[in-house]
């Protein structure tokens, strides 16, 4: 069976922006031993990712959401390739990353985008309250979602 | 009068835009390369521990943290006064080379190959990586996995690829593991054939491209760069050299330490970015390049068998020095297999393994200075600190600060031979933004600053209003 990609990412400077790279972080030291889940803490996405991603069964990114989410909650979507209007050099988000799979390797797995909702992205360590509360939910979520993989069913519904 | 405003300028890392001054008659006068973004890191790390530099130092740049790393470390190691191990010495060199892949791939296949491939005057929606992978899947693949091979080898050795900490003070925080000088050098000949592979499709194109050669800020000028002792391609360590456009030596042998005595800091009031240039000639005579094409320039060899086969190909392009600043794409593909084969040297030595990496010591100067040749050149920090150890001031100077007076006249070179009157095709601006990219300039360093991609082209008239405006 191909391997499940986890990618999360985000500033681990900018508050609430690091809730993506945390739960890659927890998610890293749960799927350990599971050499059939590569997880990723990433700053951001970016083209190498790309062979990895199309070399995978399914693919869940995990990311900071502003505006569209209260403060902690979550909120799981399909991504989809992008169409390729964008001009892009070194900075990609998930739809981009996918059809860069498609381009460069011929394939790109379904995918899904875990988002949670942030409070602030200004500079700091820390989660807020609500965002650092969130973050057991997104790692059961996540882990759910390969378990419903695993076991056939569709991601992305939650 | 008018005036051609391109903002942001695209496909380079950081903001900034370019006018371009015409006269009544439509032809161009005058143009600028304006940096408009600040951030001041020089100023922010004042009051902090000394020790606390490479790591602080490493954050100006999302995509050259590790040469900040080498030169703010190689600053710290004068304040400490040590010399450090071997082994660490080395495995900082291999960290710095693996940079230099990864950077000038980056460039190289990212921002740049869409020209080559596609065209300067190719529909610019589909003048990008995309375009280059639905025509070139194989050169677009080539371009990410020799990134990835640079940023493996930065993760494998500093933990993470971005804002690594395992250069510090002194040395490094850990040894090579065995079993990652094994992961490296088994990725080694598949990242020599793509480098093989691309500079034997790049030397084809190059026909295609004999406008842009005789116009890219093709003009004599100085060159600067760290070589070794024996005059050799140096990236870590070595002596600064400056020569002239026929190659003659101007100043040798000088102690990177003494770099305030020659070189100056000029300040315009249109761009965030200074112009540095070389003292004894003044402002802006003084003008010099640093970076691929200057190394090369200088270097009596590169000191690896196949990349000092290129380098003599890449000689027979002029007479005398390579003067085109469209060959620095050219320079980066030869600086590329340099890099791949000396890394490939280091880790086939035993000592490489040597568990005795870092040097441990008490601050024994009040000034301390880090030099070493990043992708885009010459890469100085400055620190004074005082007797708590904190830093009292930082001075960077950053390579595309160096190429600054160039890039301008540069782009006036591109200007005057491509632009003609009030309607400019968008080809013609993508090379004026082109010339700029053949420097790979990367602002977030430069003026420490961070940001994202932004061009804006502005044509200006006689009387100052703005004729034509482009923004991507």
């Amino acid at each position: 069976m191909p391997p499940i990609v986890v990618i999360g990412y985000g500033n681990p400077l900018r508050g609430d922006d690091a809730i993506g790279w945390k739960a890659a972080e927890a998610l890293r030291d749960v799927y350990e031993d599971d050499t059939a889940v590569e997880v990723f803490a990433s700053h951001q996405l970016n083209p190498e990712m790309a062979e990895s991603v199309a070399e995978a069964g399914m693919v869940i990114f995990i990311d900071a959401v502003a505006d569209k989410l209260a403060a902690g909650k979550i909120a799981c979507e399909s991504v989809h390739p992008a169409d390729h209007s964008s001009a892009f050099s070194h900075q990609l988000d998930p739809a981009t990353l996918l059809a860069s799979a498609i381009d460069l390797y011929g394939s790109c797995p379904r995918a899904a985008l875990v988002g949670i909702g942030v409070r602030s992205c200004d500079l700091g360590h820390d989660l807020s309250r609500e965002v650092q509360a969130a973050l057991p939910r997104v790692i059961t979520e996540v882990r759910q979602m390969i378990e419903r993989h695993r076991s056939g069913r569709r991601v992305g519904s939650a | 009068m008018q005036t051609v405003v391109i903002d942001p300028v695209t496909r380079i890392e950081g903001h900034s835009k370019i006018t371009i001054q015409l006269d009544d008659h439509g032809m161009v006068q005058d143009a600028h390369f304006h940096v408009t973004q600040f951030r001041g890191f020089e100023k922010l790390c004042e009051g902090r521990p000394f020790y606390e530099m490479p790591a602080l130092m490493a954050r100006i740049c999302g995509i050259c943290p590790v040469s900040h790393l080498i030169a703010s470390a190689k600053a710290c190691d004068a304040i400490l006064a040590v010399r450090i191990p071997e082994t660490a010495e080395k495995l900082r060199r291999i960290m710095n080379l693996a940079q230099i892949v990864q950077s000038h791939a980056l460039s190289f296949f990212h921002l740049s190959s869409p020209d080559f491939l596609l065209g300067m005057d190719y529909d610019p929606a589909k003048r990008n990586i995309f375009g280059v992978a639905a025509h070139s899947p194989e050169l677009a693949r080539d371009g990410v996995r020799l990134r990835k091979f640079g940023q493996e080898i930065i993760e494998l050795l500093g933990g993470k690829r971005i804002h690594p900490a395992w250069v510090v003070p002194g040395g490094v925080s850990e040894p090579l593991k065995v079993e990652y000088r094994d992961q490296i050098l088994k990725s080694i000949p598949e990242a020599k054939d793509i480098v093989f592979r691309t500079l034997a499709w790049f030397k084809r194109q190059l026909e295609n491209f004999r406008e842009e050669i005789r116009t890219f800020a093709n003009f004599p000028s100085m060159f600067m760069a760290l070589t070794k002792e024996d005059g050799n391609l140096a990236f870590y360590k070595g002596w600064l050299r400056i020569v002239d456009a026929d190659g003659e030596i101007i100043q040798d042998h000088i102690d990177p330490a003494d770099y305030e005595e020659h070189i100056g800091e000029a300040v315009e009031p249109w761009s965030y970015l200074k112009s540095p240039y070389y003292k004894p000639m003044g402002y802006p005579k003084g003008m010099y390049r640093v970076g691929p094409l200057a190394r090369l320039n200088m270097a009596k060899r590169c000191g690896t068998p196949l990349a000092d086969q290129e380098l003599a190909e890449f000689r027979e392009l002029e007479r005398r020095f390579v003067l085109s600043s469209f060959y620095y794409h050219y320079a980066r593909l030869i600086e590329m297999l340099f890099a791949v084969e000396r890394i490939e040297a280091y880790l086939e030595e035993p000592e490489i393994l040597g568990k005795h990496v870092r040097a441990y010591a008490g601050p024994n100067n009040y000034n301390g200075v880090g030099v070493s040749e990043a992708p885009r050149g010459t890469l100085i920090h400055n620190y004074k600190i005082d007797e708590s150890g904190l830093i009292k001031h930082a001075n960077l100077i950053i390579a595309t600060g160096h190429n600054n007076l160039a890039m301008n006249r540069g782009v006036l070179q591109v200007a005057k031979h491509f632009i003609k009157g009030r309607t400019i095709p968008e080809g013609m601006l993508n090379r004026v933004e082109a010339v700029i990219r053949c420097y790979d300039p990367c602002l977030s360093c430069s003026t420490h600053a961070m940001g994202q991609m932004r061009l804006h082209l502005e044509l200006l008239g006689a009387d100052g209003e703005v004729l034509s405006e482009m923004k991507r």
